[in-house]
């Protein structure tokens, strides 16, 4: 497959959130606010593309019968670097992912990656696929939270020096989107939409 | 699979662990020390708000802190804040069970004058918008100058020396902070200062019961369970009396003991009433029971129980807010589940009390 | 804590589905049929709860005296990935054929976030031996009371009239938040 297929595999047809399902406990618990959510994507994404780089250079001497413990060990330890670089440079990141940043560890997206591209293709190659995933995630979690900060919050960039009262500071907010229940509803009512455009895009093609 | 595959398989797996564990006891050799000097920072700087003038802060001597544990075990730490040579007070770092978990206080004392520096708020799981409330200077502040010598009381408008902020619809977690704090002042009195201190007594259950048959009838000089078939008769009609006991001096019946379960707020409240002979209450025991702290438990304390004492037993006790007749005991505004808890059971005893003495 | 607030509390109050947001990657696949739900919830149940007795000798007996703390991650995910592997190993040599009905989604709770997040959440809040094991059967209850709760409501939407666009997970999630919405109802139950 050609470079920039697999890139944009991950971002649109493969989306790792809005089609194929995975690593949603993270998506719906710290998509609060943008920045959170953004935090969020990106960790995910650099984890993935050292899991990914790391279990693909390693393919030929990881052997078949216990290959899924020992992409889990990559995983976790990349997991756990990102947890100590986190903590001592980006404390506020760090206490805003809070459990999530542990919880990377069983996002289904890696491990799954890890399996059904990693292991079988080279470097190149898998760190595209690790950085097009990662990117795709970071996308519908970021979107997800713009969302539900400005309309559950009213805010925008909240948290941050930037931060944007959208529609005004007496905006009370619909608190209903912030809620876990929010998260539920519009993440459904997303995958939904997501999936519509992109059959809409494949009869047009 | 045979063996010899498992054990290669293994130790393959244990390698790859292995490099990993070495990596990452390398990064949290760099990492480690940042994480942990910043943590420190972040706890020195609370101290600094509370002791502005020090420049450092030194932890004691750790001999003398294990000492400090082993009679209260919610003391975390205890550092000297030093302003050069000179000591200029104590900070405690200690936790007490909040609503949602551990609330933990910094309580630093002043050994200028012996009273609170101030305190500060650290790690607590409160609920937020409420329980968190604690962490506002109106609350800390409220700690101010106050007496390390009294016991502090949380109440609504603090203005004594011994009175602090008890922040309403946050009660708990007011009062996990009161008792870290009276915690540490007990502490400082007693290990930092040459001040009379009353001794911690231990008292075991059985010797807490003595005590508090004792209390209820200071002439007596025995007490004896009343027999099987009188207490199974009371029992069967009253579901709160669990035991009877005479109280005997000099081989004549001086009055009785009931002991009592009734339901209260938080669970079960065990009481124990003394009634003389002559129908008056000699007092009542209120025993170990869950409610709330700082409002539900006040009726282990002397304001009222001692609203029982000589009351009688003509009628049932009710409670009122200025109790006079012979019937009204003192009523605990704001507590009134945990209030009624006690007076099932010491109604409960008045009847077994009825029953009794007409057999 | 009392045992039995603990147990309300990571039952209802603070479901770990629909309060954490742990789990849902299960709670979506395995939804679909009350059968499965069931199994999965037995599943789990029985991983969480050892994981939360094992990883919590573990982490007090071993990685905290020696310093190691930061190896917390790797060897709870190990420790899961073997129990689930021995539980695999259980239930085919017991019940050839629950073994393959349950098929792909046994391996997968090792994957089910619920699982590490409670070995976590244990440490993290400082529990005591007792209270991290009910704390763990709490969150599986918990987990397997929102698994059966959809799996009933999925049975139902299957027949119902639902828009091409929506139909599947998407109204699964849409279902799940409104449940999420009356759970919320026990806030302050304890």
């Amino acid at each position: 497959m050609k470079l920039s297929n697999i890139f944009k595999n991950g971002i649109f047809k493969e989306n790792p959130v809005l089609v194929q399902l995975v690593g949603l406990c993270s998506v719906l618990a710290v998509t609060t606010t943008t920045v959170n959510g953004l935090s969020m994507g990106l960790a995910v994404t650099a984890v993935l593309l050292g899991s990914n780089i790391v279990i693909s250079l390693m393919r030929n001497i990881i052997p078949d019968k216990i290959r899924i413990p020992a992409f889990i060990v990559v995983i976790a330890t990349f997991v756990t670097l990102l947890e100590m670089f986190l903590n001592a440079y980006m404390q506020s990141i760090y206490n805003a992912l809070g459990i999530f940043l542990p919880l990377i560890v069983v996002n289904c997206t890696i491990l799954a990656r890890a399996e059904s591209f990693a292991s079988k293709n080279s470097v190149v190659p898998s760190m595209v696929d690790g950085l097009g995933m990662g990117l795709g995630f970071t996308f519908a979690v970021t979107v997800l939270g713009i969302v539900r900060e400005v309309f559950g919050n009213g805010t925008f960039l909240g948290g941050t020096d930037f931060v944007i009262n959208v529609f005004g500071e007496a905006y009370p907010g619909a608190g209903i989107l912030v809620a876990p229940a929010g998260a539920f509803i519009l993440l459904g009512i997303f995958i939904a939409v997501f999936n519509v455009v992109l059959n809409k895009k494949k009869k047009t093609n | 699979m045979d063996m010899k595959e498992t054990l290669r398989l293994g130790i393959i797996l244990l390698l790859i662990s292995a490099v990993a564990a070495g990596i990452l006891a390398f990064s949290n050799e760099i990492t480690g020390p940042i994480i942990a000097e910043r943590e420190r920072e972040e706890a020195f700087g609370a101290f600094l708000e509370i002791f502005p003038e020090a420049d450092d802060f030194v932890e004691i001597d750790e001999d003398l802190l294990a000492e400090i544990q082993s009679t209260n075990g919610n003391i975390n730490g205890v550092l000297e804040a030093k302003s050069g040579d000179q000591t200029i007070g104590y900070a405690f770092q200690v936790s007490a069970g909040g609503y949602g978990g551990a609330v933990n206080t910094i309580a630093g004392i002043s050994t200028a004058d012996n009273t609170v520096a101030g305190i500060r708020i650290g790690t607590h799981s409160e609920t937020p918008n409420l329980g968190d409330a604690i962490e506002k200077p109106n609350f800390t502040d409220s700690y101010v100058g106050k007496t390390t010598t009294e016991k502090l009381v949380a109440v609504g408008s603090p203005s004594a020396e011994n009175e602090v902020l008890s922040i309403s619809g946050a009660t708990i977690s007011s009062f996990a902070v009161l008792s870290g704090v009276n915690d540490a002042n007990d502490a400082y009195l007693r290990y930092f200062t040459d001040m009379e201190v009353e001794p911690i007594i231990e008292e075991t259950e059985e010797e807490k019961q003595a005590r508090f048959f004792n209390e209820l009838f200071a002439d007596a000089d025995e007490f004896t369970p009343v027999e099987e078939s009188v207490l199974d008769t009371i029992m069967a009609d009253n579901r709160f009396v669990q035991e009877i006991f005479e109280a005997n001096a000099g081989g004549e019946v001086i009055g009785y003991v009931f002991k009592t379960i009734s339901g209260g707020y938080g669970g079960e409240i065990p009481v124990m009433t003394g009634i003389n002979v002559d129908g008056t209450l000699t007092g009542i025991k209120v025993g170990a029971n869950s409610e709330t702290p700082g409002l539900g438990t006040k009726v282990e304390e002397a304001d009222f129980t001692d609203s029982f004492v000589g009351k009688g037993t003509e009628e049932a006790l009710v409670p009122v807010g200025t109790p006079s007749s012979d019937n009204e005991v003192q009523l605990i505004s704001g507590a009134t589940v945990s209030t009624d808890g006690v007076l099932y059971g010491v109604n409960g005893a008045r009847e077994a009390f009825i029953n009794l003495i007409t057999q | 804590m009392n045992l039995l607030t603990i147990l309300v509390s990571t039952v209802f109050v603070n479901n770990y589905v629909f309060a954490r947001f742990l789990g849902i990657c299960p709670f979506l696949g395995v939804s679909q049929k009350t059968e499965t739900a069931t199994g999965m919830g037995l599943a789990v149940t029985f991983v969480i709860t050892m994981a939360s007795a094992i990883t919590y000798l573990v982490y007090h007996s071993i990685l905290d005296p020696l310093g190691i703390g930061y190896l917390q991650t790797l060897t709870f995910i190990l420790i899961i990935a073997s129990l689930v592997q021995f539980i695999e190993l259980v239930i085919r040599k017991m019940s050839p054929s629950l073994y393959n009905g349950m098929g792909v989604f046994l391996p997968l709770i090792t994957t089910n976030c619920v699982v590490l997040g409670v070995t976590i959440i244990n440490i993290q809040d400082n529990l005591t031996f007792l209270d991290s094991v009910i704390n763990g059967l709490g969150a599986s209850l918990g987990f397997f009371l929102a698994l059966i709760l959809l799996a009933g409501v999925r049975e139902k939407l299957e027949l119902a009239d639902v828009p091409e666009a929506l139909k599947g997970v998407p109204i699964a999630l849409v279902s799940a938040g409104l449940m999420s919405i009356a759970f919320s109802g026990f806030s302050g139950l304890v």
